[in-house]
């Protein structure tokens, strides 16, 4: 659905500014405003998991060649990341590993992250076909 | 030399060693037939083997990389 051979991995306008939003909302924003906006502590991170982590994961999926094209991410692709994620951080990290604090409202923020890097990819790749 | 006939056919016996029954062209075919069902399931199975392979290998892939952010962030 969302294929061509348009996507970036780590150079991915979305990527770069998702992963500048992360860093600067823990280094400066949650720190200055986190108290009086707890948004910012507890979700605006989680919301930014998978536009940042999910171009490094296609990256190291296409450098093992287990990847066979560089279209921008696949409906599957975002959406099997999205469910194996949440299970791993909400309930097999902080589970088994002492990693993390389990909250359904973290998954939320997983999904609307998800969904707004999703669409932001594919009218990127819309831009680059017109 | 073998003798021939005026509408120029030879006058051999076919030979009655190499003429197959209905009974064995038949098995010939359900041999052929059920060998290629083996290879067809045995490439079906290699090709579903490769792609259960990619899909642990990225799954893995995928564990490593989530057990990296919650080392470092969490």
């Amino acid at each position: 659905m969302l294929k061509g051979a348009n996507f970036r991995y780590l150079r991915d306008p979305v990527f770069l500014f998702a992963t500048f939003l992360y860093v600067l909302n823990r280094l400066l924003i949650a720190p200055l405003y986190g108290a009086k906006l707890p948004f910012l502590i507890n979700y605006f991170g989680d919301a930014l998991l998978i536009p940042c982590a999910l171009p490094i994961l296609l990256w190291l999926q296409r450098f093992a060649r287990l990847r066979d094209n560089d279209g921008a991410p696949t409906v599957p692709e975002i959406l099997g990341t999205l469910v194996f994620w949440a299970v791993l951080f909400e309930w097999l990290f902080p589970r088994f590993a002492g990693r993390g604090v389990s909250d359904p409202l973290d998954v939320l923020a997983y999904a609307v992250g998800a969904l707004l890097a999703g669409a932001a990819w594919h009218e990127r790749k819309l831009m680059i076909e017109r | 030399m073998v003798p021939v006939k005026r509408d120029g056919k030879t006058n051999r016996i076919p030979d009655e060693r190499n003429r197959k029954t209905p009974t064995q062209k038949n098995s010939g075919n359900s041999a052929r037939r059920f060998e290629n069902l083996v290879l067809l399931l045995t490439n079906g199975a290699l090709h579903l083997q490769d792609h259960f392979m990619i899909f642990l290998l990225k799954l893995a892939i995928s564990a490593a990389l989530a057990g990296g952010i919650a080392f470092l962030v969490c």
